[in-house]
């Protein structure tokens, strides 16, 4: 499931903008290949995140994964349902298993990101 | 002689029970109403396999509480038949295998001449010239240009002329299926007869542990042995190509009506490590070609060192002369820590070489970790189990030489911190807690009387 709103890193990441604020998750392709998700390691609100690298961690059953920030920006919401139900984003992972708010520094960033189509394909290889 | 092993493939290979494995997804949606999920598949040995059918949290609990089937297929089978095939293998494998009876089975290695591992195998002695070696899967493959030679070539390297040994892999012609757990007495019983288990030399007993019956099941020959590698009570089963699919189906619909599950490769993983205070060491993971054997948990099951000669003795007693300290430990961690260095106080101590999420460890185990996480804390929480090698023993050592796991009635548990690090070793960031167990996470079922099953 791919959906047409939406904007992909090859990373399975998706994010979501309203005005200058981006929500990131996983997509539902990464939930499903991760497996049970049995706990998130996440940032702090006032964290300051950086385009391409990790800001927190996703632990699967058998597979801890970087979440890679998809934006640079500051953090400025986590979804702390995740930090006691991480197995929402098996669940949602596009809805209520959203991980964090980041407040954009550079939205010509988001130029950068891939379009619906072309995530497509990378999960259809 | 012409090479034994297979070209490599162009595509992962399918078990001859694929349909079968389908067809169990498909019963698996139906019983648990919900909507029919692929399996989720991952290249093992060149074999596409099931990592999990449903999840590996649910299927790694199977084997402990009720039966756990998994299809085992892609390992090979290889058979050595001759009026010298005792000697070739005896020259070969570190197991004294003349000393072998018939029925019997026995845990051993492949090693290279410098004493590193090749691979680990169960060798099954079928008459008094004739053996069966079940090995690890894409140990059949020989290409020269990948630097992969199969065990049944490396071993006919040590062939002498004019020695008379038919080496053949017959795995196209078996289906292995392993039956685990404490209710796979009473399955196999109902599926094959309670003879099938009787011990072959004592009819009036069960089977004892590492050892194999053959048996006729609608005119086909079939094998069963009582080994496996979970650690726990069960069986490994092979049966004729021809019978695999329909074998595969009525064993996992018999599991599902005794509340267990087929579990992918995923659940083996942990239910291999989670077994007995130092779980069981991969292929691949705790072995490897670079290193020797030398002071892991089944090395004294594996290598007969009173043997005139092996493929890299002279290496493994040097190797054990220069006084190796090395050890294979247990850990129980707050989260997956594999490739991680292991830390104690500043110091690196080792490297962790399997590392996986399982819902087996007690909350007692879980809590001594000291972790912030919730679902370590939690009561049907989780916890990472695994294994690694540390430069030195960790324990301390009695005065017979054992190392003392259990202190005033208490397991020995040793505190120590995982880090990643960088290329030059050095850790970065925060590091996951964890600790080295003296008493595993739960009891190694496996060797124990069949009467504490055979009435479930």
């Amino acid at each position: 499931m791919v959906l047409n709103d939406l904007l992909y890193t090859e990373t399975h990441e998706w994010v979501r903008v309203e005005g200058d604020i981006a929500t990131i998750g996983i997509t539902d392709y990464a939930q499903h290949e991760l497996g049970d998700i049995v706990y998130m390691e996440m940032p702090e609100v006032g964290d300051e995140v950086t385009k391409g690298v990790p800001f927190g961690s996703i632990e699967a059953v058998k597979a801890v994964e970087d979440i890679n920030s998809p934006v640079s920006g500051e953090i400025v919401e986590i979804n702390s349902i995740l930090e006691s139900s991480p197995e929402t984003i098996n669940q949602s992972a596009f809805e209520e298993g959203w991980i964090v708010k980041i407040k954009l520094s550079d939205s010509s960033e988001l130029e950068e990101l891939l379009k619906p189509e072309a995530y497509k394909e990378i999960i259809e290889d | 002689m012409n090479k034994i092993g297979f070209d490599f493939p162009e595509l992962p290979r399918k078990t001859a029970i694929f349909e079968a494995e389908q067809w169990y997804q498909e019963l698996l949606s139906e019983r648990l109403g919900r909507p029919l999920e692929p399996i989720k598949i991952s290249n093992f040995g060149e074999y596409n396999m099931a990592v999990n059918y449903l999840t590996s949290v649910l299927e790694e609990a199977k084997a402990i509480e009720k039966v756990a089937i998994f299809n085992i297929d892609h390992m090979a089978q290889i058979r050595f038949k001759g009026s010298d095939a005792e000697t070739l293998l005896d020259r070969v494998l570190p197991a004294n295998v003349a000393s072998m009876k018939i029925g019997q089975c026995k845990y051993t290695l492949l090693l290279t001449e410098q004493a590193t591992v090749m691979d680990d195998l169960i060798i099954m002695r079928i008459s008094d010239d004739e053996f069966i070696l079940v090995i690890n899967a894409g140990h059949d493959i020989t290409d020269e240009a990948k630097g992969l030679i199969a065990d049944a070539d490396y071993i006919c390297k040590y062939l002498k002329d004019g020695e008379e040994v038919e080496v053949k892999d017959i795995s196209d012609q078996l289906v292995k299926i392993d039956i685990q757990g404490p209710l796979s007495f009473k399955l196999i019983s109902k599926l094959y007869g309670a003879d099938v288990l009787k011990n072959r030399n004592k009819p009036d007993k069960n089977m004892g542990f590492f050892s194999f019956n053959e048996f006729d099941f609608e005119g086909q020959r079939c094998i069963i042995s009582r080994t496996g590698y979970t650690n726990r009570w069960g069986w490994e089963l092979y049966v004729p190509v021809e019978i695999g699919n329909q074998e595969f189906k009525r064993i996992a619909l018999e599991a599902l009506e005794l509340g267990g599950l087929v579990v992918g490769l995923g659940g083996r993983d942990e239910n291999r490590i989670s077994a007995g205070n130092f779980g069981l060491p991969l292929n691949g993971s705790e072995y490897d070609r670079k290193h020797t054997p030398v002071n892991a948990p089944l090395f004294g099951a594996a290598i007969d060192l009173e043997k005139e000669d092996f493929v890299g003795k002279k290496a493994l007693l040097k190797d054990i002369a220069t006084g190796t300290t090395k050890r294979m430990v247990l850990i129980i961690s707050e989260g997956i820590v594999s490739g991680r260095g292991i830390y104690k106080t500043g110091k690196r101590w080792g490297t962790v070489t399997s590392s996986i999420n399982s819902p087996n460890v007690s909350l007692e185990k879980r809590s001594f970790i000291g972790s912030a996480r919730k679902n370590v804390n939690e009561e049907n929480g989780t916890a990472a189990i695994g294994l690694g090698w540390v430069y030195a023993n960790p324990f301390e050592v009695d005065e017979n030489g054992n190392d003392v796991l259990e202190k005033n009635g208490e397991a020995v548990r040793i505190r120590v911190e995982f880090y990643k690090e960088d290329e030059n070793k050095n850790p970065l960031g925060k590091p996951v807690l964890g600790y080295i167990s003296g008493d595993g996470v739960t009891p190694a079922t496996a060797p124990k009387a069949l009467k504490n099953i055979e009435n479930l």
